[in-house]
């Protein structure tokens, strides 16, 4: 076998589909070219990686009911359009899938007491490129109509599909914007209580565009809404709950440690400080854990000293992190 | 998929639950977006629906059913302009890592590699993911794509190369994070 071939042949090798006898002569070539080799280790070695990436899984429940609905879709589409044999044998698979999924959705919602649980959800939902979307469809298709992947509630929640909601919000932060900043420069003196109200307005529109941003699906919009909270002054304890909240439980690492930074400038505030060492005590990944242990040591949060006892003791932990912890409690000791 | 062909509409649920779950990783994978790909496998099954007729008898369904994601992947990246083929926040994924060390570097290596899959072209991301996420046949492969085995060696293997190539020249994420510390005057690692 010449080197071409152990090319060609690569890919067959990689997936380990090469018949024996070609195996053979494809592994006595490797061992004798230095060049081959190099080439089967470093891709094989790409290819091993590539196998240790995990799946990414749907949420076959809220998939599933969406399907029911636009199969629904469908289906009255093909009775309108006279084909009331096909029309009829989708509506009972989709009654099923459709009763399935309620009672599915009713047991998740009496489960789902916390509010955080019911944002994972509503971060999911995204209108996406479809034309057939879970709503209410012009035919009922049976005679008690089918509550098609709607939890109860998720209209009233920020989802990507819900931008014309922060739309609103941010619409409103500019026209706040814009009154304020006329009657400063164009109108005569307001007293000082109304003043007060205006900027009380455009600081409360900032926090409600900072919350929504932060319940949103994508990654680069909980990053905008961390980057919002630079622009409020004297953000109520509802956004700096939320920024602890992210720190905790955002599935981002990049978001996480936006979240870190943004913290950084309420670390006066007595609960930043104690929600801090909370967070840090259950992070699991490692970068956020360093830059958690520079924080609590900036703010010097000493009830932060147990948990980096705990950190720089523990053995399962990176060594850079126990290492991190140990010079976090020399600092705060 | 026969039954669904012939009328026995009931069977499309099976259908879909058998696949489901491939067609969403591999269409997530392709799009690097979760919502989209959830939108995507939703018309494909329209799809399936709608063009059952054309099934033929003997062909591999889940080919049929590939060929079918492909055309409509390729739909929804026309509808969108090239520089947003992929999203910003491609390496959006739970890291959920701790522990040893080497878990560390493999979760900083996965974070590279997703990086790496998705500045490939989209042909060839494409063929890495049927091949290695999906583990399907080359001969399969050929077959989705309309092309000879051959070609799908030869591609695949460049496609690695080409994915070697991106990854290793990619900075991984903690000297990155390192360079945004020291640049904003946070005590560095």
């Amino acid at each position: 076998m010449e080197c071409a071939e152990v090319h060609e042949r690569l890919a067959d090798h990689l997936a380990g589909t090469l018949a024996p006898p070609v195996a053979a002569a494809f592994e006595a070539h490797v061992r004798g070219c230095a060049s081959c080799a190099r080439e089967r280790g470093s891709l094989g070695a790409v290819w091993q990686m590539l196998g240790t990436l995990p799946a990414d899984v749907p949420d076959s429940a809220r998939l599933r009911a969406r399907m029911a609905q636009a199969v629904a879709a469908a289906g009255n589409r093909l009775a309108d359009d006279g084909d009331d044999e096909a029309h009829d044998a989708l509506i009972d698979p989709v009654r099923d899938v459709t009763r399935e999924f309620t009672d599915e959705a009713d047991a998740a919602a009496d489960r789902d007491v916390s509010p955080r649980a019911s944002d994972d959800s509503s971060r999911r939902a995204g209108p996406g490129v479809s034309a057939v979307r879970p709503q209410a469809h012009a035919r009922p298709v049976s005679a008690t109509p089918p509550r098609f992947g709607v939890r109860s509630g998720d209209a009233a929640r920020p989802v990507r599909g819900g931008w014309p909601w922060v739309q609103v919000a941010a619409a409103a932060v500019l026209l706040a914007s814009g009154v304020w900043m006329g009657r400063q420069v164009a109108a005569p003196a307001r007293p000082d209580a109304e003043m007060a109200a205006l900027r009380q307005e455009l600081r409360e529109t900032r926090e409600l565009v900072t919350l929504s941003l932060l319940q949103q699906q994508s990654a680069s919009e909980r990053l905008k809404g961390v980057g919002w909270t630079d622009r409020l002054d004297e953000p109520g304890d509802a956004v700096v709950s939320a920024l602890l909240d992210t720190l905790v439980r955002d599935p981002n690492v990049n978001v996480r440690l936006a979240a870190v930074d943004a913290l950084a400038r309420f670390g006066d505030r007595a609960p930043v400080r104690q929600g801090a060492v909370d967070a840090l005590a259950r992070q699991t990944s490692p970068l956020v854990q360093l830059a958690m242990i520079d924080f609590v040591v900036e703010v010097d949060a000493r009830t932060a000293v147990p948990v980096l006892r705990r950190l720089s003791q523990d053995p399962a932990l990176d060594a850079s992190v126990r290492e991190r912890a140990a010079w976090g409690l020399e600092r705060l000791g | 998929m026969l039954a669904v062909r012939d009328g026995d509409l009931t069977q499309l649920g099976p259908l879909f639950e058998r696949h489901h779950v491939a067609l969403f990783d591999f269409l997530s994978r392709m799009t690097g977006d979760r919502a989209a790909a959830e939108d995507l496998v939703q018309d494909v099954f329209l799809r399936v629906l709608k063009y059952r007729s054309t099934y033929r008898d003997g062909g591999c369904f889940e080919t049929w059913l590939f060929r079918i994601a492909r055309n409509l992947r390729a739909d929804y990246f026309r509808r969108r302009p090239a520089a947003a083929a992929l999203p910003d926040d491609v390496l959006d994924r739970p890291d959920g890592f701790a522990g040893p060390a080497h878990q560390l570097e493999l979760a900083r290596n996965h974070a590279r590699l997703r990086k790496a899959l998705a500045l490939l072209r989209d042909d060839q991301r494409e063929l890495i993911v049927l091949a290695r996420f999906r583990t399907m046949k080359h001969e399969q492969i050929a077959e989705i794509l309309g092309v000879d085995v051959g070609v799908v060696r030869v591609r695949l293997h460049r496609a690695i190369r080409e994915l070697r190539d991106v990854f290793v020249r990619l900075p991984d994420e903690r000297s990155l994070w390192n360079v945004q510390k020291s640049t904003s005057g946070l005590p560095t690692t």
